[in-house]
């Protein structure tokens, strides 16, 4: 007997003991050694596998059973890794922003004031654009002389009724005039703003013109009336607008 | 039968990697087998190499001498056998241990001498105990545990172990009782 199986022998007197059988006879004792000859079984031999670990080569082994094992904790730090550099990244990249605040006020700024205080003035600097090819044709002196010029004004009220679909060259040249061909018996009424509006495209045209190219916001409120200043204006619009407009 | 294997010798061998875990596997190999036959694992040869597979390698970072070792290695293979009757309940085919197929039957020299039982024998007895009885019969006979290595290993107190030990005993003698009757 070993000094392994000693200890086992120890190890089930405790045991009897422990349990309140210290003079329960041979018969527990035997069947609790039968169940210790358990553990001297003959020792197998060894797979080819555990030989090999025995022989002492075990560094290709130890790599084979570490890499699976670990996989998913490189996988895991090499993305918190990365995802670490992207946020250090873009920490890096906007660092001019915390500490210039003065960005921000300035891209508020322009915003803001533009669309409160230049609104109502827009309009106006919107309007002479729409007017202001026709402008030179028109001048308020020649407006009181157009009712006495020989044209059938019910020959001409048909094409200036039309006028979205005409062509302005199949037109006289008289016809040009819209107050006149328009509305022959009122000829001031719609004049007065074509008027107004051919003047101040043609005093201050440098000044508007660098107004529009400068890059302002533009009205939030109105975008209609950008897009209208923006277009090309047609050849008949200018029949259209003063009847639009009395 | 085992090599004895002390704290010093383990320590001395610590150098000598392959001596090391040759006397490892000598000493542990057949309580290691016993322990995973007697849990009915289907295939303790087989599971008994595993878990010298997955302990030979830690070695070097096991402390606490022969205790220590014995309890790791232990430890390893209740996880296995856990591991191999989760397997086993999840296909239902498997094999049963049929003690006339066994090899093992035939009693040794030693046990004819000592009146042991067949280990077939064994097993029929260890089939009456539920299982933290089994458990802890056999890591307490078998893998040779003190009672507080066996409590560390199954998570539970020192006083549950004890008391499962107790109780097991009384089923083991009760129904070797009713063996004997049978038998006479």
């Amino acid at each position: 007997m070993t000094n392994t199986e000693g200890e086992r022998s120890e190890i089930i007197d405790e045991l009897l003991v422990d349990a309140g059988f210290p003079d329960d006879g041979h018969d527990m004792r035997q069947t609790l050694l039968s169940l210790g000859s358990l553990a001297s079984l003959p020792t197998p031999t060894p797979g080819p596998e555990l030989a090999s670990l025995l022989a002492g080569t075990t560094d290709e082994l130890a790599k084979r059973r570490w890499r699976p094992k670990h996989r998913t904790a490189v996988v895991g730090v090499a993305v918190i890794a990365a995802m670490g550099l992207g946020a250090g990244g873009v920490a890096a990249a906007s660092s001019a922003f915390p500490r210039d605040p003065s960005f921000v006020e300035k891209l508020l700024g322009r915003l803001v004031p533009h669309s409160t205080s230049e609104m109502p003035a827009l309009p106006l600097n919107d309007e002479p654009k729409v007017s202001t090819e026709p402008a030179p044709t028109v001048h308020p002196a020649t407006v009181p002389a157009m009712p006495t010029l020989p044209v059938n004004p019910s020959t001409q009220r048909r094409p200036a009724a039309v006028g979205g679909t005409t062509p302005p060259a199949a037109q006289p040249r008289m016809a040009s005039k819209p107050g006149a061909i328009a509305e022959p018996s009122k000829p001031q009424a719609p004049l007065a703003p074509v008027g107004r509006a051919a003047q101040s495209a043609l005093q201050p045209p440098a000044q508007e013109l660098k107004a529009m190219l400068v890059p302002k916001p533009l009205p939030i409120s109105k975008p209609d009336l950008l897009k209208t200043a923006l277009t090309p204006v047609p050849s008949d619009a200018k029949d259209s607008k003063p009847r639009g407009r009395p | 039968m085992t090599d004895a294997l002390t704290d010093e010798a383990l320590e001395a061998l610590k150098g000598d990697q392959a001596e090391l875990f040759s006397a490892v596997y000598r000493t542990f190999a057949g309580p290691v087998l016993g322990y995973l036959t007697a849990k009915g694992v289907a295939d303790p040869e087989a599971g008994m190499q595993e878990v010298f597979l997955a302990v030979l390698p830690r070695l070097a970072d096991i402390s606490g001498g022969m205790g220590g070792l014995r309890t790791f290695i232990f430890s390893v293979a209740h996880a296995r056998m856990v591991d191999e009757h989760r397997k086993q309940s999840r296909t239902p085919e498997h094999h049963e241990f049929e003690p006339e197929r066994d090899p093992r039957e035939s009693r040794s020299a030693e046990s004819e001498a000592m009146h042991l039982m067949a280990p077939g024998e064994v097993m029929e007895l260890l089939a009456y105990l539920n299982d933290d009885q089994r458990e802890v019969l056999i890591l307490r006979i078998i893998a040779g545990l003190t009672v507080e290595q066996v409590a560390g290993i199954l998570g539970k107190s020192a006083g549950a172990v004890k008391q499962l030990q107790r109780r097991a005993l009384i089923v083991l003698r009760e129904n070797s009782a009713v063996k004997e009757y049978v038998s006479l």
